[in-house]
């Protein structure tokens, strides 16, 4: 992913500075039951949005 | 994979040209057949991203409002209806140091088995641990 972030010409620094790591409002760690990880950040406004990554059989699956 | 998806963490997904839709039963069962099974035998593993968004005022049809702060303890209620962005396929190859250790309990009379969450994978003879379509 980090390597994609690359290929599309912009920088992870970059985007990591602006949403450093203490600014996580929540962050649910990877665990092997859900083979997913999520991070809730702010938003711009107002609100929170939550990311979602992991093995696209539990993210499609419930 | 044979159980894949009776319903979704997904709710939506960026369709064609970014136009947001709704993640139907149907839909993913498209998406497993022609996107995700075709990758996962040509030995990549799918890894999927998605968001969803809680706001204070006025939610779009993908997004929640709140009134009061989500209740972040309750994970499954907030990992879900979540709006589907991209699927990509990796390569995840074996670890180098797992033949030797399958040697070495073979060696031991430990009977091991690797599974492979796809019934049309099968170890590819040469290359670094990589596996390649074909039935068993």
């Amino acid at each position: 992913m980090l390597g994609f972030v690359l290929e599309l010409k912009k920088s992870y620094q970059a985007i990591r500075d602006e949403q450093p790591e203490e600014s996580f409002h929540r962050v649910y760690t990877f665990n092997s039951v859900r083979k997913s990880m999520s991070t809730v950040v702010a938003r711009e406004g107002g609100g929170y949005r939550v990311f979602t990554k992991g093995a696209s059989e539990m993210v499609l699956k419930k | 994979m044979v159980s894949f998806h009776l319903c979704s963490r997904c709710a939506f997904i960026y369709g064609v040209d970014g136009k947001l839709e709704k993640f139907t039963r149907e839909h993913q069962e498209r998406l497993v057949r022609e996107v995700i099974e075709p990758m996962a035998c040509d030995g990549l593993r799918t890894i999927a991203v998605a968001y969803r968004d809680f706001v204070p005022g006025k939610a779009e049809i993908n997004q929640v409002h709140y009134d009061n702060e989500p209740n972040w303890d309750d994970e499954d209620s907030i990992i879900n209806n979540l709006t589907c962005m991209l699927i990509v396929g990796i390569e995840d190859p074996v670890r180098p140091e797992v033949p030797s250790s399958l040697l070495r309990y073979f060696f031991l009379n430990i009977n091991s088995r690797i599974y492979i969450n796809c019934r049309c994978l099968k170890p590819f003879g040469s290359a670094n641990g990589r596996v390649s379509q074909s039935a068993w």
